[in-house]
Order: C-alpha cells, then structure tokens, then sequence
C-alpha cells in the first residue's frame, strides 16, 4: 500500500465542497434523528410501564384469576421493552409491541411489511443505508474523470503507479472516508439519545457497532460502482448513471417488487375475506344446530354450556380461514421482499432487522411465541376443564359475548381460579441465538459480496483499458 | 540516453499516426521535435510515457525497454506537458510535496519552497490553492515538479507554452544548465524559433514521419523556418 496516494486521495476529498456539505447535512440528520427517537423512545416507554403496571396490578388483584374477566376483556400481550433499537425503525409505530388474543391471533401484518408501509420518515436504517450509499456514489463517481480532467491520471503513472494501484488506492480512502461520515455522528447521536433519554445500552452499542461494520460491503459496492461510473466517457453520463442507479434500487425495484407479488400471489379483498369467515363460521354453526336439533339457536336451552361450545367450534372453523389469510399475506411479503432484496438497501435493512430483532424477522418470533403461550393456555384449560365437569374455561369467552349463551342462574360456571396468569403477558421474546443469526446475516450478505467481486473485476479490466490521453 | 526504434502507432480507426520513428538523443542533449498539429509529436510523447501503447518499435532510455519494464522506464522519466497537470484542491507546495514524496524523495519544506522561489513563483502564491494560479503558475509548478523528479530524461511537451517572456528565459537558462548536467532533454514544440536557438538537434516531423534531423552545427547559418516549409510541402 502506498500511504502517500492513499493519504493525498484522502486529503482531496476531505477538501471538497461536496464532502463538507454531505458531512454536516448527516451530522444534522443523525442529531434529529436522535431528538425525535427520544422522543418517541419515551412515548413508548410510558406505554410499556402503563401495561406492565396495569397487568401486575391485575395479577395481583386476582383479576386473571377470574376465567370471564380474563377471557373477555384482556388479550395476551407480547411485548418487550421499548429500546435504543428505536433508532433504527419507523418510530410512528410500534415496532417492539404486539397484542393479540387467545381466539384472534391476528398480527398487525403491515405493519411490519416495509413495503406496504407508506409512511416516509428519518431513521437510522435510512441514513446509514440509503443515504449514506448514495452520498458514496456522488463523491466517489469523480474519482477517475477529475484524476482525468486534471491529467494527473498520465502524471501519476509517469511516476510509474499502476492505474489498478490507482483505483485501489481511491477506494481504500473512500471506504476510510464513509466511516469518518458515519461514526462521529452516529456516535453523537447516539450519546444525545442516551442523555436526552437517560438510558443506556451497552448491549445496544455492541450492535451497533456490528450494524456499522456489516454496513461496510454495501458502502464498498457503492464506492466501486461510482469509481466505475466515474470512467464514462463524459461527465453527462455519468450523472445519468448515478440518477438511474438511484432511482432502480431506491424506487424502481423495491415498487416492482411489490407489483409482482400482488400478480404471482394476490389477496382477496377484505370483504372477501370477511364473507369467508362468517360463511365458514354460519356453516359450522348451522351443523351444531342441526346435530343438537336446533338447540344451540334463539334464546332457547343452553344446557351446559352447549351454544358457547358451538360458538367456539365454529369461531375455530372461522379461524382456519384467518390463518388462510395470514399465510396469503405472508407469502406475497415474503415475495415482495425476495425481489425487493435486489435492492442493496433492502439487503441492508433485512440484516439490520436481524442484528436488532425487529420487524418481519421479530414478527417470526413473536408469532411463535404467542403460538406457544396460546397453545400452553388452552392446553391447561382443557386440564382443568376435564377435572370439573361444569367448567367452560376454554368456550367461556365466547359465551360471555353472546347475551343468549349464558344466563347466572341455569350455567353451571365453574367458579376455580385459573392458576397460570403470568402465562397472560410475555416479555420475553426468544429469538436466535448468535450463531444462527450469523449464519443468516452471512447469507444475506452474499449477493452483495458477489456483486462486489463482479463490479471490481469489471473496473480492473476497464482501468487497463480507459484512453487517458 | 533515450533511444526511439522503429516506434510506429495505428489507431484502431486506421490512422497511421506514427510512421517507424527513430531516433536517439543522448545525455547532455536538448532534442526538439518540430512539427505542425496532428504530425505525430504528442503521439511519440504518448507513447514514451506509457499512455498509449506502441503498434510496433521500441523505447529504451538507459538500458531500460519499455516494451520490457514500462514501469521502470518512466521511473526515468520527468514529463512537462503543455497544460499543467494539477491537483486544484491542492496549493502549488502541495502538489510539488505529493509529486516529490511519490518520486520517493523526503525534502524539507525549506526546500520545496526555494525550488519553487527558483522557478519564479511568486512567493504569495506557493500557499494558495492551484485554482487561483493562471495558466503561467501552474506551468512553474510543473517545471518544479519535473526537476525535483531527479530523472536522466525530461520530456516536454510545449514547455514554453503560457510562460511569459522573463519565466521562458528563466526555464530556458534552467534547461541549458539540466543539460550540461548531463540530462537528456526531448521537448516537442512548433515554435521554430526556440527550437533553433535552444536545441543541439532539431527533428522534423511531418504526418507522423520524422522527415528531417538537423544538428545546431548544420543550423547556425541556414534559415529553419524555410527548412521546415520545404519537407512539409515535399511530403504534400
């Protein structure tokens, strides 16, 4: 390595207009960034508490005790505490939380579809990501033509420099360079969110030092492929290049994306969905009806509990049908984010939401994990259930809804405590351990390595070949 | 020593723009190569310093072959090119300090400023970005880039091109002394006039072809300017 081009590559850029205004343009949008999360960290914050106090109090006041009050009024909540991670998401959501109920698991599948979120705003994953590669493509698309334009290119290799030493050298100072734009603010950043919040994270910072240095081969593809738009034949093209290569990976892939999955998969309505369900309920319904011989119908007998159990197989068919929805929805996001991760930005943000369990990837989790406490509740509902014959702890919620289902005086309730509130509130979402994640990062990380390797044997071969007459 | 052999240039739209020139210039020697635009002058340059590559022929300075080692031949080399090539983010000290340090020559401040101060830039100006220099500055600071180079072989292309006349007599004085150095200096230019009164040989080219080789002696009484005329129109 020659430190004296290396040093003068680094000098020139450090002394260019562009570079000082891109430099202070991040350093202001790490510091907003950093305010409004603040913000938004404490909204969510306060939240968290208000549930976790709420629920204790509740435990505590024996209110989960009671399987009516339970079942009707309050859902299974899985959630985690609000963290620095807020910085990297959509901080007008709630990106950590999700609620849900025994009978209804239905997760807010949008709102953790990127792609089918509309709301555009600052974030980490948008500065780091987005911003900061297209910051590398403007600087670094000069790298060549101004070596050119002021004939230093024919003077460097008078002094016997190889052009590929050239190139090499410009790229190894770019790449030192987006580490000078990115970590002084972000650390700024950082630190302004940890006073302004009074928290702190070491965990936190750990990953993000991580997220900084995954980030790394997608600067590079940037840097190599402006080196590579910087030997066109005219400084015209190359300023058609960087607007086309933008607008391809920031608009043109990520929107094909989701135009192609809704054509291979496409989702019915939500009338249609809608008209599904109840038709799959009514049906069930009307067999219970016909098999008991209409019993379960009008205000009529309700011996034990029989209407609330045909409320609750029938709500089981329709929840068949929910579940069809959900994995309608699940693979056109799934395709969705397959074609978007042509997308180097997508690729990002896919390895950031693993680093930082969020969004589709942290849905994964928490869908499983309420799948297991679900399962864990009915399956001790149906325990206690078998030890009293009069119990209804598992139809109840549904029955209570229904004013015909129950009535105090003729439904034999079983008055026992459910004995497993703490079941009712998770906190804790488990998710892959470091190997794993390591395993998936490294995957997603291929295709930009590969895309490195190419972009760099192409500007080899074409730096050996460029006129520098 | 550099030696030219048989040095031949096609480009790839059939243009023959250099015809088998050869030639040698030895150490303390000032060779100019006069010719009009497109004679092939810049195309020999180009082809010395390793810009473009030779169809056929060789180029050989020291014992070094640039069809062997390319790289280390221009190690030999120093190069003057008639638009300046600079770094305009960079003062006219950096850029002498970048091309001297890549040279791998450590010199102190003291002496880069006084080449500069030698070559005639103005001392208020050697901390100044190239940006602000005209076209005669950067000239200077090229010239002080070349010398500190320390190579046996300079070749300029249009040296004297946007000096003004008391910077020219100055380059010119700093030449005669480079040589009797014992440098060997190859300039292209189509000032015939400075090509008589500085050069030991003249070389005429034409159409890429290298039609006439005149020493000083053969100058001293004969009207060049005429000489000149006469192969261009003999070639026609």
């Amino acid at each position: 390595m020659n430190s004296i081009l290396f040093i003068k590559d680094l000098k020139l850029i450090l002394k260019d207009l562009k570079f000082q205004i891109f430099f202070v343009i991040l350093v202001i949008l790490f510091i907003l960034s950093a305010m409004s999360s603040s913000v938004a960290y404490k909204n969510l914050s306060n939240d968290f508490q208000a549930d976790y106090k709420n629920h204790n109090s509740r435990v505590h006041d024996g209110y989960y005790t009671q399987m009516m009050n339970m079942l009707s009024d309050t859902k299974i909540t899985v959630a985690s505490q609000a963290s620095p991670s807020l910085l990297f998401n959509n901080y007008n959501t709630y990106p950590d939380k999700i609620s849900t109920s025994v009978m209804f698991y239905e997760p807010f599948f949008s709102n953790y579809n990127a792609e089918q979120n509309e709301v555009f705003s600052l974030n980490w994953y948008f500065i780091i990501g987005i911003l900061s590669g297209f910051i590398m493509l403007i600087i670094s698309f000069e790298a060549i033509s101004s070596e050119k334009r002021f004939g230093t290119l024919r003077l460097l290799s008078i002094y016997g420099i190889k052009r590929q030493s050239i190139v090499w050298h410009k790229y190894l100072s770019y790449l030192l360079l987006y580490l000078i734009i990115i970590i002084p603010p972000a650390l700024v950043s950082m630190l302004l969110f940890f006073i302004l919040t009074g928290s702190w994270s070491m965990y936190f910072m750990v990953k993000f030092v991580l997220i900084i240095l995954l980030s790394i081969p997608f600067a590079s593809f940037f840097i190599i492929l402006g080196i590579l738009i910087s030997m066109a034949k005219n400084y015209r093209n190359s300023i058609v290049l960087i607007v086309f290569i933008w607008l391809l990976f920031v608009i043109i892939i990520p929107q094909s994306a989701y135009i192609i999955a809704k054509q291979i998969y496409p989702l019915k309505t939500n009338i249609e969905y809608h008209n599904m369900k109840m038709d799959t309920f009514d049906k069930e319904y009307a067999e219970w009806g016909e098999k008991y011989d209409a019993a379960v119908y009008g205000n009529g007998n309700l011996f034990d509990g029989l209407r609330a159990k045909a409320v609750y197989a029938s709500q089981e068919q329709k929840n068949i049908v929910v579940q069809k929805e959900l994995e309608d929805s699940k693979k056109q996001t799934k395709l969705i984010q397959r074609v978007a991760n042509l997308s180097p930005f997508n690729q990002l943000d896919e390895i950031a939401e693993i680093v930082f369990d969020r969004g589709y990837y942290l849905l994964q989790h928490q869908e499983e994990t309420a799948k297991q406490t679900i399962s864990q509740i009915k399956n001790l509902m149906i325990e206690q259930d078998s030890r009293d014959e009069n119990s209804l702890h598992l139809y109840y919620s549904w029955a209570s809804n229904d004013q015909y289902a129950l009535q105090d005086n003729i439904v034999p309730f079983s008055k026992q405590l459910f004995n497993h509130p703490e079941l009712l509130f998770v906190t804790n979402i488990k998710t892959d351990n470091a190997a794993t994640k390591s395993i998936y990062i490294l995957l997603k990380l291929l295709p930009i390595i590969i895309l490195n390797i190419l972009v760099f044997a192409i500007v080899a071969l074409k730096i050996e070949r460029l006129d520098i007459r | 020593m550099l030696k030219i052999t048989e040095l031949s240039k096609r480009y790839e739209d059939g243009n023959l723009a250099l015809d088998t020139l050869s030639l040698e210039v030895k150490s303390n020697e000032i060779f100019a190569l006069l010719g009009a635009n497109g004679a092939g002058k810049s195309t020999t340059i180009n082809i010395i310093c390793g810009f473009i590559p030779p169809s056929s022929g060789d180029v050989e300075i020291d014992g070094i072959l640039l069809s062997k080692e390319p790289l280390k031949l221009r190690e030999k080399l120093a190069y003057l090119s008639e638009n300046v090539m600079l770094y305009d983010n960079f003062t006219g000290y950096q850029n002498l300090k970048f091309f001297t340090e890549l040279a791998g020559r450590n010199l102190d401040k003291d002496k880069l400023e006084s080449t500069l101060i030698k070559i005639g830039l103005q001392e208020d100006f050697m901390h100044k970005t190239i940006a602000k220099y005209s076209k005669g500055m950067r000239q200077k600071v090229g010239i002080a880039i070349a010398l500190l180079k320390d190579t046996p072989v300079f070749l300029l292309d249009e040296p004297f091109s946007g000096l003004d006349p008391k910077a020219a007599y100055d380059f010119q004085q700093l030449l005669y002394s480079l040589r009797d150095e014992g440098k060997t200096i190859f300039m292209s230019t189509h000032d015939i006039f400075r090509a008589k009164e500085m050069a030991d040989t003249v070389g005429i080219m034409t159409a890429g072809k290298l039609v006439g080789n005149k020493t000083k002696a053969e100058l001293e009484n004969a009207d060049l300017n005429q000489i000149y005329l006469d192969y261009i129109e003999e070639r026609q």
